[in-house]
């Protein structure tokens, strides 16, 4: 970071440098697109500028660990109301998050709930809209009279524009890492972001806006030392959008149309820039933007209610549908769903089986080509890495799909530490992936799928067996697996076949009344099939055994990772998981604690709840110490506070919805 | 007539009265029922919420007496600045043109028992088009102060003119 100021002491000096005086600014990112203005704010300091309609912003931390404070006011003239100014206030209200985030919650608005900007792109996501930009009285109160000030910089550069100052002022204060903890007090660190992390902005209307770099240096915020904030300024309409040069992925020109608070039939262009979120796994992984899958084109046409997830953008439920009805699409008929986030990984090598069976849970001597294996990677001390499917293609060439970019890291380290000769090769933007479910998914599939082997017939595909097969042109790996506990099959297929694929699906369907389904009603599946997720189930820090998978660990392999603490831990979990059905429809909510019945020590926590439309009972998933996990025990869950009301649950199997999985067996 | 029925127990006294089909409805779908021979429609508005369009009260000894709604459980109740009237398909097309919804909602392509919260100006509503007693109906709800704004807006639209308002009794 030092090296970096350093070299940019220079351009420091120019503060307030714009198009007129055009620098080419070398510690900093390239520009995204066509820029029309751009100011250095040297540290300590805050300056005001004009920004039209449309416009796109972006503060950049040049040297990471930098707040920069934000407002924005209206230039449209309304005589008989205040300026409208950005109100996190309304903000928070409107949106029900903490900071507006790229997406569907992605406007700051005014007190009169007008949308002033939205978040296009974020690479930092730590933001605080709680607090005032830093005001003379906080340095006062710790000693410093006197001490520059964000609020006073403010005052300065905005008094030329007949704006009043203010002892402190209410700001969005980008890359400002506070949080509130559980006794309600508003703690700060030091900022997450790195240098050249960045917040894009849209202006949705003509602003004039402000911005400082903050000059705390006496507190951690700033990391102690206050260092530039640069601000691009792009034009509305792009010419030449520039590849990203932190993005490692395409990412596909984002066609939600909002863009503004209210959209008609008639609706405003798309951003310029593709809407997406940064996020870092791991200190050796670059930044990953949010991406479209090969589906996703197909999808926005069939709603606006996205949300990222495991770096992709998801559907959460469809327009004119519901939750409900896709997922009685599900139970009842057939649904299909995007799961391309999953990420897959191509095992092979002479010792590709070796690796597997020492990484992966289950024994894979069983597992052989055309079939698979759900398990889990455990770590050393008996966590949960990650869960996933084995692919058996040959001993020496397997596929393993779990949820994170970090699975492949992990096994080619312990392949490296092993001496074992194996290529572990991440695939997933070379794979995509459809989940057609449902006791209708085979009906669906009959007539599209053919087999190489023309005596192959879909009915013969087991459980957790896989064939490559074609639908139409399009060559697929059909597997029959699933997250929903329905019979169904995943579809693997290359990205360049997506749109035509889903096509072809949603065209034969729809006469068995197939629906595209979404996130809020896997979800209510899975828990209903007592399937996991991950960091509601499990984490590295819960044990197969403790998350109820046990039944994947085969401890009679001779070597497995994690193999000692697993043998303790399957003698004595400190916790087990147990499904609940409540007595009551209210739906119990994740971190809900369980107690024992009439008594004030909890036993427990749900991992996750719903309501179950098929079993019209409110069910959960949850661990608790194994002294109250027999079934039909009954047991309270603190609902509100744990004090003003609790409702009895009885245990059960973790799947509250056909325990013996008799549905997707087929 | 409209009535809301909201509470914790919300589903279960829906499920009662109206069966189990009214949980597979998802928020803002509907259905054409009968209650004790009157023919109504169900609107559900989110998990445990749904409004009843019907000619006549809904018959409390329905309820079974460990679901009649008290405290925080559910209610049953008619909302006195809630105000609803029709309109012909030909404002509804027209409506479709001029409001506006917030994201996710959409006005496109609104099937049939399927209801929107949207923006016509300044003035909210919510377009309900479903079927009553088997004919095509499309009901708007909006406040009792906007509901004459609402109906001149609409009016002057075309010459189809709107049904009279009916206030919830």
């Amino acid at each position: 970071m030092l090296v970096a100021a350093e070299k940019s002491k220079s351009q420091r000096d120019n503060h307030s440098d714009n198009q007129s005086r055009p620098i080419r600014y070398s510690d900093i990112p390239t520009p995204l697109g066509d820029v029309v203005a751009e100011y250095r704010i040297a540290p300590g300091q805050a300056i005001a500028y004009p920004v039209t309609k449309g416009q796109y912003i972006q503060i950049i931390d040049v040297c990471g660990s930098q707040c920069s404070d934000f407002l924005a006011f209206s230039q449209e003239k309304q005589p008989t109301s205040p300026r409208q100014e950005i109100d996190s206030t309304v903000t928070r209200t409107l949106s029900g998050v903490a900071n507006p985030q790229a997406g569907l919650h992605s406007k700051y608005f005014s007190q009169t709930m007008q949308p002033l900007v939205e978040v296009i792109q974020d690479t930092c996501t730590r933001h605080d809209s709680f607090l005032l930009a830093c005001t003379p009285r906080y340095y006062e109160d710790a000693g410093y009279p006197g001490h520059p000030s964000c609020s006073d910089n403010f005052n300065q550069v905005l008094s030329p524009h007949g704006i009043a100052s203010r002892p402190g002022w209410p700001a969005i204060n980008f890359f400002f890492n506070t949080e509130i903890d559980c006794h309600g007090n508003i703690t700060s660190q030091e900022s997450w972001s790195h240098p050249g992390d960045y917040v894009l902005l849209q202006a949705h209307q003509n602003l004039l806006c402000a911005s400082s770099a903050c000059p705390d240096d006496i507190d951690p915020a700033n990391g102690w030392q206050p260092t530039p904030i640069h601000i691009r300024i792009y034009a509305a309409q792009q010419n030449s959008i520039q590849q990203n040069t932190v993005q490692q992925n395409t990412v596909q020109q984002d066609t939600v149309q909002q863009d503004s608070d209210r959209q008609n039939t008639h609706s405003n262009p798309p951003p310029a820039f593709a809407r997406a979120i940064g996020k870092r796994i791991a200190a050796n992984f670059p930044l990953r933007l949010t991406q479209n899958s090969a589906f996703t084109p197909r999808i926005r046409q069939l709603t606006d209610d996205l949300t990222e997830y495991n770096g992709f953008w998801v559907p959460n439920s469809f327009a004119h549908q519901g939750d409900q009805a896709e997922y009685w699409a599900l139970r009842q008929r057939a649904a299909l769903m995007d799961l391309s986030a999953l990420r897959k990984f191509e095992v092979t090598g002479t010792e590709a089986f070796s690796l597997l069976q020492y990484a992966f849970s289950r024994n894979l001597e069983k597992v052989t080509p055309g079939k698979s294996a759900y398990g889990c990677l455990p770590n050393p001390h008996g966590g949960i890495i990650d869960d996933g499917i084995v692919f058996c293609f040959s001993r020496s060439h397997y596929r393993y799909v779990g949820n994170c970019d970090t699975d492949g890291d992990w096994l080619e380290r312990v392949a490296q530490q092993q001496g074992w000769k194996v290529k572990i090769e991440a695939v997933s933007d070379r794979i995509h992936n459809l989940a057609l479910q449902g006791p209708k998914s085979r009906k669906i599939l009959q007539s599209l799928v053919t087999f190489a082997q023309p005596e192959k017939k879909l009915a013969d595909l087991g459980y957790f067996r896989f064939e490559a097969v074609k639908i139409g042109n399009i060559p697929l790996l059909l597997s029959r697996t699933g997250y929903t506990g329905e019979l169904g099959y995943e579809l693997f297929v290359d990205p360049a076949y997506g749109e035509q694929l889903w096509d072809k699906l949603m065209a034969i369907g729809g006469p068995f009344g197939m629906q595209p389904l979404g996130m809020h009603a896997l979800n209510r599946a899975r828990i209903e099939a007592g399937l996991l997720a991950t960091g509601a189930e499990f984490d590295d820090l819960t044990s197969p055994y403790q998350a109820g998978i046990g039944w994947s660990i085969s401890l009679k392999k001779p070597n497995l990772i994690g193999k000692v603490a697993l043998e303790s831990l399957k003698q004595r979990s400190p916790k087990v998981a147990v499904g609940l059905v409540l007595e009551s429809l209210e739906t119990a909510t994740a971190g809900q604690n369980i107690y024992a019945e009439r008594e004030r020590w909890r036993i427990g926590q749900i991992t996750s709840a719903t309501f179950s439309p098929i079993l019209n009972q409110s069910i959960a998933m949850a661990q608790i110490v194994p002294e109250y996990a027999q079934p039909g025990n009954i047991v309270e869950i603190g609902l509100l506070d744990g004090i003003k009301r609790r409702v009895k649950a009885t245990i059960g199997p973790l799947a509250a919805f056909d325990p013996s999985k008799s549905r997707a067996r087929g | 007539m409209l009535w809301d029925i909201s509470g914790a127990d919300g589903l279960a006294i829906a499920q009662t009265l109206f069966g189990q089909s009214v949980s597979y409805l998802a928020p803002f779908q509907s259905l054409e029922t009968v209650l004790e021979e009157n023919p109504c429609s169900v609107l559900r508005l989110c998990n445990r919420n749904f409004r009843i369009l019907s000619s006549s009260p809904i018959p409390q000894h329905l309820i079974p007496q460990h679901l009649i709604p008290q405290a925080h459980t559910a209610s049953i109740h008619q909302y006195s600045w809630l105000q609803t009237f029709s309109i012909s398909p030909q404002q509804l097309h027209q409506l479709t043109q001029k409001a506006t919804v917030r994201a996710p909602h959409r006005l496109t392509n609104l099937p049939n028992h399927q209801a929107v919260p949207a923006q016509l100006d300044d003035i909210a509503l919510l377009i309900w088009q479903h079927s009553s007693a088997h004919r095509p109906s499309i009901d708007i709800h909006t406040s009792h102060s906007s509901a004459k704004l609402l109906e001149s807006k609409i009016n002057s639209w075309d010459s189809h003119s709107l049904m009279t308002p009916q206030r919830p009794s």
